[in-house]
């Protein structure tokens, strides 16, 4: 059933960077569970060769294989169309910074190498450069999303998400649950007249709660192919 | 048939524990981790995804397949560096050679579940590491909400900072050593002003306390049994200590298992196991063609053009 909803994730741990949009969320999981992220292979259309050019910001977003079946209603605006879920609200309790640390550990290392590898080994730049790097780490109890779509098909979809963020392998972002609230209003795109989530320019005055920037308003949000002049809430 | 495994474990502390995340004055700070509780934020005594990691499944792992396949002094640095620290991007990456991630993934189920860096790309690994977290009386609610059902923990606990305490040990001067003059070259005792300086120091910092427990927890997305064989093979195989001053006793620790979707760990080490002695000679192969020592490429040139020499 397309309803309006409220997702509310509630959080374990903090978070490294910032959490996804929702649609990206989604299409990224979606994309994993049909296999197109299992390999740059599969995620080119052209896989006739073997060794294919690996996906990047420069591979034509038409070669993308992008799944885009999403259970979220979508609103066309400009002559583009969006989904209608916002992006990610959450407040920030606290804001600080932690360290990740990495060491080629040569006194461990050293009998193991070959004889004629025992030498002199670099250790404040290049490969085994010994790291302490620093990550931004935001303490957010929850972040709500507001969308209009299936919420059985969504949940379905979330099932298979344990984190958010980035740095997810080392225990940042972790879920605690997913709390879903049917709403009566949509609060997807527009709330009272409030933006709620990146969408392409329009020149509408009546809109509130809006800065113009430049980006993507549409996953995949890292594609500049995507990129336009965009309204983005504020 | 690939599946999604959550397993829980506790860690129980047997002697202080000393994981840093910095220094104040001269005294080293346990790491901590900002938490929200009763409306107020606390900073709560954490184990790092990161250590744990490598201190449980990637050192043990990659020991065992270095023991295994008897390549100790006979490796370069580059495949050292990825077997024990998952490698570095060193080459641009414009290329993606499937063939080699296959064969890796194929015989090295440890570092499917880990990923890892080959000179040219990064491969993903399937393994979320949960941080350890303090059991007590602020991590309570958090750590029951994680668990299964049949599993809480009971929040009359303490709070954290009961379990913090201090160490103080002391370096010795080796000038101040009994019958120095016996033992050090004439002309190496050190004489007037010198004689009166004193090299001895005096160093401090926090501990967790022997008798606390931390919660672990891994999620291991969508693997066959080899790549749970190989977790738990790894685990097995830790030497038991966490954290920093393990040279003087502390970080000494036990894990146990909690709950988990897995039903009998046993024969899925042994398949592991079984697994990783019959392919010896593919991972030798894999690691050479991977990671080329510079010297064998220049010696390959070398027969190559002898070859079109003759």
């Amino acid at each position: 059933m397309l309803k309006n909803w409220r997702l509310t994730i509630n959080m374990l741990t903090p978070l490294a960077v910032k959490p996804p949009a929702l649609d990206a969320l989604l299409m990224w999981e979606l994309s994993n569970r049909i296999g197109l992220n299992r390999s740059d292979e599969l995620n080119l259309k052209n896989t006739g060769e073997f060794m294919p050019e690996k996906l990047t910001r420069n591979t034509p977003l038409s070669q993308v294989k992008k799944c885009e079946h999403l259970p979220l209603c979508k609103k066309t605006i400009a002559g583009i169309d969006v989904f209608r879920c916002s992006d990610p609200i959450y407040r920030v309790e606290h804001e600080y910074t932690e360290r990740q640390a990495k060491r080629f550990e040569c006194d461990k290392m050293a009998l193991m190498l070959r004889e004629d590898e025992r030498k002199s080994l670099l250790i404040a730049s290049g490969p085994y450069k010994m790291r302490f790097v620093p990550i931004r780490v935001m303490l957010i109890p929850k972040v709500v999303y507001f969308f209009r779509g299936d919420k059985v098909e969504v949940r379905k979809l979330l099932k298979g998400v344990f984190a958010l963020g980035k740095h997810r392998n080392i225990g940042y972002g972790y879920i605690k649950d997913f709390e879903f609230e049917e709403m009566q209003e949509d609060y997807s795109v527009l709330a009272d007249g409030c933006l709620m989530r990146s969408i392409p320019f329009v020149n509408d005055p009546a809109i509130k709660g809006a800065r113009r920037s430049y980006g993507a308003c549409k996953p995949p949000y890292w594609h500049p192919d995507n990129y336009m002049e965009i309204l983005e809430p504020c | 048939m690939p599946k999604t495994y959550k397993i829980h474990m506790l860690l129980e502390t047997l002697s202080p524990l000393t994981h840093m995340m910095g220094v104040s004055g001269n005294e080293a700070l346990i790491n901590r981790e900002a938490v929200i509780y009763k409306d107020e934020i606390r900073h709560l005594p954490v184990i790092s995804g990161n250590a744990i990691r490598h201190k449980l499944i990637r050192e043990p792992g990659a020991m065992f397949i270095v023991g295994a396949c008897n390549l100790a002094g006979k490796m370069n640095i580059d495949q050292l560096n990825y077997l024990f620290n998952g490698g570095s991007l060193v080459e641009s990456s414009v290329s993606c050679n499937i063939r080699k991630i296959a064969d890796m993934q194929a015989t090295l189920p440890l570092y499917r579940l880990l990923g890892g860096c080959l000179k040219n790309q990064v491969v993903a690994g399937s393994l979320n590491v949960h941080r350890g977290m303090l059991i007590c009386s602020e991590n309570a609610e958090r750590i029951s909400s994680i668990l299964p059902n049949d599993c809480a923990i009971d929040s009359t606990i303490f709070p954290a900072e009961r379990f913090i305490d201090q160490y103080q040990y002391t370096r010795g001067d080796a000038n101040k050593m009994k019958d120095i003059d016996f033992f050090a070259a004439i002309d190496e005792l050190n004489t007037g002003e010198e004689k009166e300086k004193s090299h001895l120091m005096i160093f401090n910092g926090q501990t967790i306390v022997a008798g606390s427990m931390f919660y672990l927890g891994f999620v291991l997305n969508n693997v066959s049994d080899l790549e749970l064989g190989a977790l738990f093979h790894s685990l097995s195989r830790w030497n038991g200590f966490i954290g920093g001053q393990g040279s003087r006793g502390h970080g000494r620790c036990k894990i146990s298992l909690i709950a988990s979707d897995v039903l009998e760990v046993a024969p899925l080490i042994v398949a592991y196991k079984e697994h990783i002695m019959s392919k010896k000679e593919e991972i030798k192969a894999w690691l050479l063609e991977t990671f080329p020592s510079k010297k064998t490429k220049k010696e390959e040139t070398h027969a190559e053009k002898l070859a079109i020499d003759n």
